[in-house]
């Protein structure tokens, strides 16, 4: 198989193959539907599969293959993914140091300076009756920026499903009606730079199941409509409107000690983000 | 942030609903008694979550079998879920305007068009898109994926 430097060397800016090389030499890459032939062979522990026509649908079913980052080439921030997939894969430490810039289209030139790059707002949340002092603050911050009209919509409603999916997890895993107790806070964050935003939250429970969760997301995409759940309990669609509203999504999970969710929107347009060519990253 | 609201107001010939605020968990649409129109105004309505979205499709089929459910300004992220949800519409309503997102690339600027019936769109599911200018006077394109987010107008 082929790997990222064989593939995609011309992407990279010289100061940015000699700081990542060694990075691209590991990392394989898997192109679909291209290389369908080589997929019982590709090791999901160092390879990126790159999906020719992307859809939710197809990630998550390279996913439940054991993939971790299946990327759209055609989308003007592959390159970046690119080269955060293949950091992911090969050194995750930077992502839980310091997750709110990971994915901006402003990624560092070089990996150590990942860790000072500062996150512009961060909330902590310890009770779900924080919601509106939440997205209050959120909208405070989004005034700030000059480029973020156009997406806000999509923007408070992931913000509304994070922390609901976040304090749900928080409530099954300390079953009880607040977190005030258990020690570390949700961390909900939030960054933006020229070309993205990124928005996302932290916890220290770690309850998500890579297998039901991709099953659950498989069978919402495996049509173009779904129902929702009209009984007691969650509806079954948090997570599909923030994929929905996203470029990129972003799930770590490490049992009972973290999970990290994060999403990238693009600032050109509602559109843009509501593309089904999207890039996935499942660290579960 | 401003709560979500619920305003009733009755004729004698319909239920005019007013819904304004974030339709989430904390949303509680009323129970109507009589039988008649209802027509709701969505154009304040600032997001929906997925709960209101349950929320809103359970208040559906408790009125399924009414005459009709009129809506008006239904905006671009509740328009959305026309076509990729199941039980958001019933067969008794009817969408009497809606939003559209436009967006401007070279000024970042966006703006929401209200389409009309009998102007915008037709019962057919045609379309009479305007014509919308940015600060600089350039054209600025619908921001939406159009085959999916009309399709809900399609017959």
């Amino acid at each position: 198989m082929k790997t990222v430097l064989d593939l995609y060397s011309h992407l990279f800016t010289s100061t940015q193959l000699k700081a990542f090389q060694s990075f691209f030499q590991q990392v394989q890459v898997l192109k679909i539907p291209e290389d369908l032939q080589l997929l019982q062979q590709a090791e999901p522990r160092t390879t990126v599969v790159i999906i020719e026509k992307m859809s939710p649908y197809l990630a998550m079913k390279m996913m439940e293959r054991g993939f971790a980052h299946c990327l759209s080439p055609e989308r003007e921030d592959f390159r970046q993914e690119l080269l955060a997939s293949c950091l992911l894969l090969l050194k995750p430490r930077l992502l839980l140091a310091s997750p709110s810039p990971f994915f901006l289209s402003s990624l560092a030139s070089s990996s150590e300076d990942l860790e000072k790059f500062p996150p512009l707002l961060t909330f902590p949340v310890r009770w779900s009756r924080e919601k509106p002092a939440f997205l209050e603050a959120l909208g405070k911050y989004l005034q700030q920026q000059k480029k973020t009209q156009a997406i806000e919509p999509l923007i408070h409603q992931i913000a509304d499903e994070l922390f609901a999916n976040a304090i749900a997890a928080a409530e099954k895993s300390t079953k009880q009606e607040s977190i005030a107790t258990t020690g570390a806070p949700i961390r909900f964050f939030c960054a933006v730079d020229e070309k993205s935003l990124m928005l996302g939250c932290e916890d220290s429970f770690g309850t998500l199941d890579r297998k039901s969760l991709l099953a659950h997301l498989s069978r919402i995409y495996s049509s173009e409509t779904t129902a929702p759940n009209l009984d007691e309990g969650a509806t079954g669609l948090g997570l599909k409107l923030v994929i929905d509203n996203s470029a990129s999504v972003s799930v770590y999970c490490k049992k009972e000690t973290q999970t990290i969710v994060a999403c990238t929107l693009l600032l050109k347009g509602i559109r843009a983000n509501a593309k089904p060519n999207k890039h996935f990253h499942l660290m579960i | 942030m401003i709560p979500f609201e619920a305003k009733l107001k009755s004729t004698p010939v319909e239920h005019i609903l007013t819904l304004s605020g974030p339709l989430d968990e904390s949303a509680e649409l009323p129970k109507l008694k009589e039988k008649k129109n209802i027509r709701v105004h969505l154009g304040r309505l600032t997001h929906v979550s997925s709960h209101g979205i349950k929320i809103w499709c359970k208040w559906l089929l408790e009125h399924d079998q009414w005459p009709a459910i009129l809506l008006e300004e239904c905006p671009h992220l509740f328009v959305r879920n026309f076509s990729s949800l199941k039980g958001f519409l019933t067969p008794n309503v009817s969408v009497l305007s809606f939003y559209v997102p436009f967006y401007s690339e070279a000024t970042d600027e966006a703006k929401d068009v209200l389409f009309l019936r009998e102007r915008e769109f037709k019962k057919d599911g045609s379309l009479n898109i305007p014509k919308v200018m940015d600060s600089r006077g350039q054209a600025m394109e619908m921001d939406v994926i159009e085959a999916k987010y009309f399709s809900f107008l399609k017959p």
